[in-house]
């Protein structure tokens, strides 16, 4: 059973996909390149990829329909360690198993991104970005990417995610 | 690389090696994230000046496969 606000059409208006102390939906994690390190805290998803090409992925267990919903939001910080060609992102796909390349729509932030020490939004510090899902009718997989994408030693790519949920 | 992009809507018109000529209505900044802007509608969503190397530098994009958004 989905948590969420439920209208009358039996539709969450905004359904967790995961959120700070739980996880509404299973999410397993892929990797496409190399060893990146995942963590998964009681308040987050964590995915760190450093020292040489690497990505991490979390991926939904299972493509979710998302008809109902126009919108997906993404809680999330991103730290970078020198000049690592780094990516965090968030795709929809109707592909399991893609690095961030593969995607139906995405948002993707390619530097340091954080409000710290608080935007205001109960996350400590997230910078809220959004997709424009409207257009998506059918069965998709939500992904969250981080990659670094050179192999210059000390660079690193920690992308720090508090929540994703959708909304009508 | 470099993308040209329309100002007023964000859309990436085309990814370039080198700078690219700017015409009225376009803006031009670097980036390390490409996508085939045949298969995908790029949207410019966040653009920083870069301090220490001195451009305008694309941190963040939104896109879509074509005929979505």
């Amino acid at each position: 059973m989905a948590i969420g606000i439920t209208n009358s059409g039996g539709v969450d208006t905004k359904k967790y996909l995961f959120r700070v102390g739980a996880s509404d939906v299973p999410w397993v994690t892929y990797t496409p390149t190399g060893t990146p390190t995942y963590i998964t805290s009681a308040i987050a998803k964590a995915i760190k990829s450093a020292e040489a090409i690497s990505e991490g992925v979390y991926v939904t267990d299972s493509a979710l329909d998302l008809t109902p919903y126009s919108k997906l939001w993404v809680a999330w910080q991103g730290f970078y360690a020198g000049i690592p060609s780094g990516v965090s992102s968030v795709n929809v796909s109707t592909t399991k198993n893609g690095d961030y390349t593969v995607y139906d729509a995405r948002t993707l932030r390619s530097a340091i991104f954080t409000d710290y020490p608080d935007s205001g939004i109960g996350y400590n510090g997230a910078k809220l970005d959004s997709i424009d899902i409207s257009a998506l009718n059918g069965n998709y997989y939500i992904r969250l990417h981080s990659r670094e994408g050179d192999d210059d030693a000390g660079d690193s790519v920690f992308t720090y995610a508090y929540a994703i949920w959708l909304e009508v | 690389m470099y993308a040209l992009y329309d100002t007023a809507t964000g859309l990436i018109q085309g990814y370039y090696e080198t700078m690219p000529p700017i015409l009225p209505g376009q803006s031009c900044a670097k980036t390390s994230v490409t996508d085939d802007v045949n298969l995908y509608d790029c949207y410019v969503q966040e653009v920083k000046w870069d301090e220490i190397h001195e451009y305008n530098y694309i941190v963040a994009l939104k896109s879509y496969k074509k005929g979505i958004a």
